[in-house]
């Protein structure tokens, strides 16, 4: 194996484990802000207002910081 | 992580053998990180919502409140990256 060869799959490799870090991050941070909004009292249990709540806090982010962006890039 | 000029140039002369131990490192580093900032974030949620007047010890109903937290958090966890990846796939669609 050529030396530049492995030296792209070494950078193949290193973009893949940021890429890995980046999900996990923004995983972090959801569930951080979606715990903070829809988490009272923790039970033996999620009951499903709770759960319910966390996955609807969590697409809604999402929708949230998409519309900001658009509305963001139409005032450019 | 970025690689600068002089990174790639020392990874380049490694063997493939030194090249798989270099990037089971990097792994074992990513993962040890997750986990150091997953145990710094359940902690400071899960204090925040248990321990409410700090007395002079742990008490057993605090502990019994941050092992039902921590599980709890975990369980959220998984909702999230549930959701995302449900979501990533109907995007993708």
């Amino acid at each position: 194996m050529s030396d530049s060869k492995s030296n792209n799959e070494f950078q193949t490799f290193i973009e893949q484990e940021n890429q890995k870090a980046a999900i996990q991050a923004a995983i972090s941070k959801l569930t951080e802000t979606c715990w903070d909004k829809c988490i009272g009292k923790p039970g033996s249990k999620l009951d499903r207002a709770e759960s319910e709540c966390i996955a609807n806090c969590a697409e809604r982010f999402l929708d949230s910081s998409s519309f900001i962006m658009q509305r963001l890039m139409k005032k450019q | 992580m970025d690689l600068d000029k002089e990174t790639i140039e020392r990874i380049s002369k490694l063997s493939p053998e030194e090249r798989n131990q270099v990037e089971e490192r990097v792994k074992n580093e990513m993962l040890r990180q997750v986990f150091q900032e997953l145990v710094q974030t359940i902690s400071e949620k899960c204090f925040l919502k248990c321990i409410t007047k700090p007395g002079s010890s742990l008490t057993s109903g605090e502990q019994t409140c941050l092992a039902k937290c921590m599980d709890r958090y975990l369980d959220a966890m998984g909702i999230v990256s549930k959701t995302l990846i449900e979501r990533s796939s109907r995007n993708s669609n």
